[in-house]
């Protein structure tokens, strides 16, 4: 047990704070398009100067370094209030365990340079929290003028971040008809620009428009785009929720750090008042964070061995939750009716908080898997 | 970066929790009712967790202050009456950070000597000698230490008579206005008083820690077990969302106890204090509701005497007061984090 950085961490630490501190954008634009454009210019800097990938292994353009450079990158990050680094953690990982060795080569330059922009095509209008109930099917359909074999696809896909920006999308689909749920699923790599593929904005309570439906209407993709076998959807699936929920914590934990740090500036500086009250409940969100961060540390540590992230993650997940919700309920109260009055940044990241506990699996579900894969209470 | 136990910490925590097991709190209706606890305290002097953060030259285990935090964690997770967190940590602690001769701390590190602290009558810090004051988790000690107006360390007597307390688990004596008392140190200079103030919080949130890791233990096992409508209460979603939140509340408390316990040795003084109130602050707020989960888990039996539910309020109920409440560290945080000139 050491909390400090090592040597190696210390230097690496050194060389990012000074990067960010020439090349981190300032205050994002609030118009998406516009927003999209100076992300896009950020991860490719990100990119270019080696921050990208860390864990990645070297022999598919990462750099092979241990989690806790993660921890660090976000840290640094989330303290000079800078944009999160590219969310490629789980698709490039799932390309990487279970692509063949042409989805490798086609693929993982591109995400990594952040050149090409993918989507994660999961939940469904009827398939939340009932992932393994989707019904968007792709069925194999084998040419007779001899030209190669196809999937077409039809079906819907809702809560596509960033689909309307993305030129490609990790596809889960129902394929084989015939097997139980869990095997009936696969994963596609599907090209947005495909015929008979429509993607629709979707805005959202706090006015801005980073998810989309994807609607499928015959849509045909080579076999070849099947990422591992078919059937293995499933497996594919879970193992990615567990990259979604580990390392990308600590973005969530940077995001938050930024938010408070703000907060206090704002306080310290005398442009907010707050008196006892509202000082001690700037305390309690510190003291939630902070042990969200610490917890999150732990979590990076127990993975230096390389084992793969396990149910544990949700854990995180709702400690991330706590945090976020207490935060911004302390951020509107302490700020008032300037938050109120602005619509701003305050209401956006409010609304943000409360969508926390229903992505990536909501709240009830992370507890089941607790209840059911930690603790070992009975399913029923 | 490394927030992880190592292999001889994990030693420590197999051997601490062995021994914790011997010196577990019997059932509420066997509990003792003398201060006799000698067999239970030997035990912990001569297996070395006593004294075992203090100084090799002066007779203490030179143990890293992590190390001391593991053995509490396990002893709280028994719910012990062994009073170790007292008397065998934070009384040789502040004998030894405040510069006790060593003809007073040569007794009180070898445990021939039994001493604990003294609070004040709100339990929020190291009583004075001259006031009425409260010696904490006091079975079997004949002395408690205290501070005089110049910070001095002084060794004053314990009154004989168990006082009242929630936590049926440590005994509380009182320490009166006029007790005999014995200057036995020079004023300690700030930094000696927040090294103890950061190493104490952090142990109070071990002992926190440990309290949670037996309820979450305990109420699983009991819902598993547990029938209704012909199945364990445990396939419940309701029941089961319960038990999960206590247990993602008791991770996030040990991961802040754990760093809390490491930053005591290896941060500045204000460092370690800083994270100490955080963990402090943290676990006795969580350490509430997973206590209360708890109860919750285990139903109706929750509220009778002969169930242990009970044990771990009380005790999470005295932890969490002891050296300063949630308010009161996170009113201190404030101070310092919203310090103009930062």
């Amino acid at each position: 047990m050491d909390y400090r950085d090592t040597t190696d961490e210390a230097a690496f630490r050194g060389r990012l704070r000074a990067w960010i501190a020439e090349h981190a954008p300032g205050h994002l634009p609030r118009d998406p398009d516009a927003r999209v454009d100076v992300l896009n210019q950020w991860h490719r800097a990100m990119y270019q100067a080696g921050w990208v990938g860390l864990t990645f292994p070297v022999e598919y353009g990462g750099h092979g370094m241990s989690p806790v450079y993660e921890a660090i990158l976000n840290d640094e990050l989330g303290a000079a209030g800078a944009p999160p680094p590219p969310a490629i953690g789980h698709i490039t990982n799932a390309i990487r365990l279970f692509g063949s060795d042409e989805h490798k080569r086609a693929h993982l330059p591109g995400l990594l340079s952040s050149t090409v922009r993918w989507c994660q095509g999961f939940s469904e209008p009827n398939a939340g929290s009932d992932l393994a109930g989707l019904r968007t099917r792709a069925v194999r359909i084998e040419a007779t003028d001899g030209s190669p074999a196809v999937y077409r696809i039809d079906g819907q896909k809702i809560w596509t971040s960033e689909a309307v920006w993305s030129q490609w999308c990790l596809l889960l689909a129902r394929t084989e008809a015939d097997q139980p749920a869990h095997r009936a699923l696969s994963m596609l790599l599907v090209p947005l620009s495909t015929p008979g593929l429509d993607c629709r904005e979707i805005i959202t309570a706090y006015g801005t428009r980073e998810f989309a439906e994807v609607f499928f209407d015959g849509a045909e993709v080579p076999v070849e785009n099947v990422l591992g076998r078919p059937g293995d959807g499933w497996t594919i699936a879970m193992q990615l929720l567990g990259y979604e929920r580990g390392p990308a914590d600590v973005g969530w934990v940077a995001r938050l750090t930024r938010m408070l740090t703000v907060l206090e500036d704002d306080v310290r500086l005398g442009r907010v008042p707050a008196g006892p009250t509202e000082r001690r409940a700037i305390a309690h969100a510190w003291t939630e964070l902070r042990a969200l961060q610490l917890h999150v540390q732990r979590t990076l540590s127990s993975r230096l061995d390389g084992s793969t992230p396990g149910p544990e993650g949700s854990i995180d997940k709702l400690l991330v939750t706590r945090a976020e919700q207490l935060l911004n309920h302390v951020n509107l109260a302490v700020r008032g009716a300037a938050a109120i009055l602005a619509d701003g940044d305050e209401i956006e990241a409010y609304f943000w908080s409360r969508a926390q506990s229903i992505f990536g699996g909501t709240q009830q579900i992370q507890r089941n898997i607790v209840a059911q894969r930690v603790l070992g209470l009975p399913r029923r | 970066m490394e927030a992880a136990l190592s292999e001889d910490q994990f030693l420590i925590v197999e051997t601490a929790a062995r021994v914790a097991e011997q010196l577990a709190c019997p059932a509420p209706t066997e509990l003792p009712t003398t201060d006799d606890d000698l067999v239970g305290w030997e035990m912990l002097t001569e297996i070395g967790f006593a004294s075992m953060h203090v100084d090799g030259t002066h007779g203490g285990g030179d143990a890293h202050s992590t190390d001391v935090a593991l053995v509490t964690e396990q002893l709280a997770a028994t719910l012990s009456c062994v009073p170790y967190l007292g008397q065998g940590v934070l009384g040789p602690e502040l004998a030894w950070r405040l510069g006790a001769p060593s003809s007073v701390l040569a007794g009180i590190v070898d445990g021939t000597r039994r001493v604990t602290i003294a609070l004040d009558p709100s339990l929020r810090s190291i009583a004075r000698v001259g006031h009425r004051g409260m010696a904490w988790d006091a079975r079997g000690a004949t002395h408690a230490l205290a501070l005089d107006a110049t910070r001095c360390l002084c060794l004053v007597e314990i009154a004989p008579q168990v006082e009242r307390s929630a936590d049926i688990t440590r005994v509380l004596r009182a320490v009166d206005a006029g007790a005999a008392f014995e200057v036995v140190s020079e004023p300690a200079d700030a930094d000696a008083v927040t090294r103890f103030e950061a190493f104490a919080l952090a142990m109070l949130a071990a002992d926190l820690v440990g309290v949670m890791q037996s309820a979450v233990d305990a109420a699983v096992g009991y819902v598993k077990s547990r029938e209704q409508f012909g199945v364990a209460v445990g396939t419940f979603q309701a029941v089961q969302h319960l038990a999960a939140d206590a247990k993602v509340l008791l991770e996030g408390a040990r991961s802040s106890m754990w760093f809390a316990s490491w930053a005591s040795d290896e941060l500045d003084p204000d460092a370690a204090l800083l994270a100490a109130r955080q963990a402090k602050a943290y676990c006795s707020r969580v350490a509430l509701e997973v206590v209360e989960l708890q109860v919750q888990l285990f139903g109706g039996i929750a509220i009778t005497w002969e169930e242990r539910a009970h044990v771990r309020v009380r005790r999470v109920l005295l932890d969490a007061l002891t050296l300063g409440d949630v308010a009161f560290h996170e009113d201190a945080i404030a101070a310092t984090r919203l310090r103009i000139g930062d």
